[in-house]
């Protein structure tokens, strides 16, 4: 590798940050325009996620007293851990820079511990809603982290690898011919996944604060100011990584295998494309369900994980996988 | 490709009225399921060049995808039927029986040798999946509502092993099946309409009478 | 008389019967079409017959959709004569003003209508050279049924109804789904371009078959049409459907419905006989025997309901039938296809008398009704004598025919199966007669009979049809009709 192969690595990886980082708030507000304009109201400016976080950075936390120093490091790590696995996962371009140090089991297990980092904070202040939610957390963690690695198998099956920039890679080279049947159970699967981590309806309603109801809210109701900034963009960067992987192996194609400039400006467009259309899709999706009791998510669950062991069967059994 | 996608969407379809448990929903999932098997047809008449399936692919159109649906949500709104079924089995064994259809399927169709000669027979486990999960939704269903549509669903599977294996049976068969499946419709509404009448309820455990 | 167009007009002649039954102007009109269709179709099928029998099968109508042999000729002479019985018996029993039962008008025309259809259906089945065209005749007679089995609209019977839509239907669903394995099995055979699903086709590329498809689709033929023929254990819509029916129309069912679905699976039988070395189906056909005689013999034993002791009935020869078709062999064949004729008279003579005698004691428990010889001298005779021939008793026709399987079975070293029916006769044979005695022979009832009985002309006649049958055919087999069997026999054999 030349020295200026490693300067324009490193400035790519640079990017992705970048990307992620910038796009994350922009999805959220895309979903939730989506939402706001098929229940027929004009909801607030696309920018609006932005401008929140700007505002929360600009003011103090607050602790209470008998928060110890989990409380005021979680949010850090919990952050940490998401960008950690920004480089594990296609973007733009491949391969992914840190691909060849983990593959999506690592990014599984750093979602838990962001997950997990979470959780603990939400129990260290003793709060009863923090206690509720984190509970609460961990059963959607514990239904949603085995249907999540059951998907990577069956995603991985055909291309012989966990690792998703040789997925990737992999479906690029079959093209059409990639999309099996086995392909978009499996995607289906993680569909579900994808609400359960990163707390959509059915599985938690994130616009609610309803004491009843509520998961992910009831966990940070402590935190406010610069923590609270930190842990809404760290729920940002959370669906923008799932995201993103959901669209790179649904649809691979676009995503640069060389460092050339154009496939770079076309892959970075196209994943705008991407995103902003599950975006969308998820708006759209979140308007036609209801909060579900917590209870019959592991009916969900189990559903995800039939359809990712059904792909499974699929890919090895028939052939009927790529 | 889009074979795939289709062939995708024939099997979530099942899948999915498997577990949802809107008697709305389910319709909407078998008029979806129709119309991706119509879909098949269509793509399977113009990549094969058989014009006839053609034809096929028009009364599935016509018949799954508009009538049946439609004449299902007169029974469902004529019948007042409620609109949650009851599941002997819940929705996670369900969403498991799925995957037990989908093995055994498997474990049928494996050991076949495959046929060079009908490129689209990947298509055929998938048939019997959704046939076998027909059966199941037929089988465990307390509503003779469910199980109507559990024998829909049956005979959607049947017929997209039908376009997959034969590519077209010829017109005077194909129009003598859907015949009858619109007959099956009709039949079936006629006796829903008379339990209805007769126990003010379409809930298949009243009829528990004749045993022996 | 050779000409092929006698057996498209079988087919038109009960449609258009139908068709005018339903706009009939009164009950007597009623009457008159539906006899006037069954009776037209019996002569039309003698016609073929005869045909057959001097100049061999024929192939009728557009596109070889249609084909006219032995095998058929026997199905459709058997349904014809249930069905001119049936039809004769149900202008006593619903079409007289004056009978208990009767129907009011226009329920009479929809029944005689549905009917009707029921034998056009049944006759298609016996016709169809293709085997998907039977698929459709099939699930016809199905749905056709469905509405004859709840045609009462009491809550019992809506119930059977039910059960027979949804449980044959799905049966059938299966069968179809067999049908299209056997195009793909014809596929490997002589490639995609020349498949076809013609029996006449499929016959003749048996030799080249390939034998795992084959197999997986006989286990789904198997699996469809065995609902609906009564194999046990799918039988289970059987008794609901035999009981609840109007008495007619369960003779109809057992006598004429069940060997459409036989009828099928023999054809499919006559293609895999013609593979090489290939017993699968054989084996299918000992397995569903044995189980449907077992399981019938045991309920047969504590059934007390007249109708649905018949019906259990029908699933034990059922089983007698499959179990001759599984010794196989031109004795094994020869005795099933007997069998088929002669159940099918004797068991609708049973469920004609057995309705009146059911209507005239006003309950179908065996256990309250005893002492009807005495008081029901003619019913209670035509009973006894039917009871005594569906047990097996000699002189009578069924025992000439299970006398055939029962040799075919030893003779063909299927010990343990010929063992098991051997026993499941005696144990029938037992209970029937000890059901029938009590209520043919008790004590004079305390009850009374019913003394209400309308005219009795189109029971006596129905009877008069199948009687013959039932009594003389196990003594003397008339020269054309053993031709027919024989050759029937060669079409399933080759």
């Amino acid at each position: 590798m030349t020295p200026l192969e490693l300067v324009v690595g490193v400035l790519l990886l640079l990017g992705e940050f970048a990307v992620v980082l910038l796009l994350s708030p922009l999805l959220m507000g895309v979903i939730r325009r989506v939402k706001a304009h098929s229940q027929r109201r004009v909801g607030s400016p696309l920018l609006q996620p932005y401008r929140e976080l700007r505002k929360l950075i600009a003011k103090d936390s607050l602790y209470a007293e008998s928060a110890s120093f989990v409380t005021r490091g979680a949010p850090w790590i919990s952050f940490a851990a998401l960008l950690c696995a920004v480089p594990f996962l296609p973007w733009f371009f491949l391969p992914s820079p840190l691909g060849f140090a983990g593959d999506l089991i690592v990014v599984v297990g750093l979602l838990a511990l962001s997950r997990f980092m979470t959780a603990l904070a939400a129990l260290d202040a003793g709060s009863t809603f923090g206690g509720m939610g984190s509970t609460r957390d961990m059963w959607i963690g514990a239904l949603a982290e085995p249907t999540f690695l059951l998907v990577i198998f069956a995603w991985g099956a055909p291309a012989g690898s966990t690792q998703a920039s040789v997925i990737v890679a992999y479906g690029i080279s079959l093209g059409a011919a990639y999309l099996s049947p086995a392909l978009l159970i499996a995607s289906a699967a993680f569909f579900l996944v994808l609400l359960a981590e990163t707390g959509r309806l059915p599985v938690d309603n994130p616009a609610t604060h309803l004491e009843l109801t509520m998961v992910h809210e009831a966990m940070v109701l402590e935190y406010s100011g610069r923590d609270l900034a930190l842990i809404e963009w760290g729920k940002a960067v959370k669906f923008t990584l799932l995201a993103g992987l959901f669209v790179s192996v649904l649809v691979p194609w676009g995503i640069a295998q060389s460092w050339g400039v154009v496939a770079l400006v076309l892959g970075l467009v196209l994943l705008l494309v991407k995103l902003l259309g599950t975006s969308w899709a998820i708006g759209q999706f979140e308007t036609r369900v209801a909060k579900w009791r917590l209870f019959r998510l592991a009916d969900l669950s189990t559903l995800a994980a039939a359809l990712a062991l059904g792909s499974i069967v699929l890919t090895y059994l028939v052939g009927v996988g790529p | 490709m889009a074979l795939e996608l289709c062939a995708a969407v024939v099997l979530l379809a099942a899948w999915l009225s498997l577990v949802h448990r809107r008697l709305e929903a389910q319709i909407y999932l078998y008029a979806t399921q129709s119309a991706a098997i119509a879909g098949i047809a269509f793509l399977v008449s113009i990549l094969y060049a058989t014009p006839l399936l053609a034809v096929t692919g028009g009364l599935i159109v016509g018949l799954n995808v508009v009538v049946i649906p439609w004449l299902l949500r007169r029974i469902l709104r004529d019948l007042r039927i409620p609109p949650e079924i009851n599941m002997l089995v819940s929705v996670r064994m369900s969403a498991l029986a799925g995957l037990g259809c989908l093995l055994l399927s498997v474990a049928v169709i494996g050991p076949l040798t495959p046929l060079a000669e009908i490129p689209a027979a990947g298509l055929l486990p998938i048939a019997v999946t959704v046939v076998l999960i027909g059966l199941f939704t037929t089988a465990t269903r307390r509503k003779a509502f469910s199980q109507v549509l559990g024998i829909l669903g049956m005979e959607n599977g049947v017929f997209l092993a039908g376009i997959a294996l034969t590519y077209g049976l010829g017109l005077l068969l194909e129009l003598g099946i859907a015949a009858n499946l619109f007959v099956l419709a009709i039949v079936s509404r006629l006796f829903l309409h008379r339990m209805k009448d007769t126990f003010d309820t379409v809930d298949a455990d009243v009829l528990r009478s004749l045993e022996g | 008389m050779a000409d092929p167009s006698w057996a498209l007009l079988l087919l038109l002649v009960p449609a258009a019967a139908a068709g005018i039954a339903l706009i009939a102007p009164s009950r007597r009109g009623a009457n008159a079409t539906a006899v006037a269709g069954a009776a037209v179709s019996l002569v039309l099928v003698f016609a073929i017959v005869d045909q057959i029998l001097t100049s061999g099968a024929l192939t009728v109508g557009p596109g070889g959709f249609l084909y006219v042999d032995a095998l058929s000729g026997l199905l459709l002479l058997l349904l014809s004569l249930v069905g001119l019985a049936s039809i004769l018996y149900s202008v006593d029993y619903l079409g007289r003003a004056t009978s208990p039962h009767a129907l009011p008008l226009p329920r009479l025309r929809q029944y005689y209508a549905f009917v009707l259809l029921f034998l056009f259906t049944m006759f298609l089945v016996g016709e169809a050279n293709n085997l998907g065209l039977l698929w459709i005749a099939l699930e016809g007679t199905t749905l056709v049924s469905a509405l004859l089995v709840g045609f009462y609209h009491t809550p019992r019977s809506i119930e059977a109804s039910w059960k027979y839509l949804i449980l044959c239907t799905v049966g059938l669903i299966f069968a179809l789904f067999g049908t299209l394995l056997l195009y793909l099995a014809d596929v490997s055979a002589v490639g995609s371009s020349g498949a076809s699903l013609d029996w006449t086709a499929l016959i003749r590329e048996a030799p080249h078959l390939d034998p795992g498809i084959m197999r997986l689709a006989l286990v789904f033929l198997f699996l469809g049409y065995g609902t609906k023929a009564g194999f046990a254990p799918l039988h289970t819509w059987l008794p609901d459907a035999h009981s609840e029916a109007p008495t007619p129309v369960s003779a109809l069912l057992s006598a004429g419905l069940l060997k459409c679905a036989i009828y099928a699976l023999l054809r499919v039988d006559a293609i895999t006989l013609r593979m090489p070395n290939f017993t699968f189906s054989t084996w299918l056909f000992l397995s569903f025997g044995v189980v449907s005689v077992v399981l019938a013999a045991f309920f047969i034993l504590i059934q007390r309901d007249l109708k649905r002791l018949l019906a259990y009935h029908s699933v034990e020869h059922m089983g007698i039938i499959s179990l001759g078709i599984g010794f196989g062999g031109v004795l094994g064949l020869f005795g099933a296809l007997f069998h088929m004729v002669n159940h099918a008279a004797t068991k609708a003579t049973l469920f004609l008398a057995g309705g009146d005698l059911a209507s005239a004691a006003g309950t179908k428990d065996l256990e309250e009704i005893s002492g009807a010889l005495t008081a029901l001298p003619g019913t209670g005779a035509v009973l006894f004598i039917g009871g005594l021939a569906l047990a097996g008793v000699p002189p009578f026709s069924v025992f000439a025919s299970e006398f055939l399987i029962l040799t075919a079975g030893f003779a063909g070293g299927a010990w343990i199966a010929a063992v098991i029916l051997l026993v499941a006769l005696a144990i029938v044979f037992g209970g029937l007669l000890l059901h029938l005695s009590r209520a043919l022979l008790g004590p004079t009832p305390t009850r009374g009979f019913s003394r209400e009985r309308g005219p009795v002309i189109g029971t006596a006649l129905g009877l008069g049809i199948l009687l013959p049958i039932v009594i003389g055919l196990g003594v003397f087999l008339p020269t054309p009709f053993a031709a027919l069997l024989h050759d029937a026999v060669q079409v399933v054999i080759g």
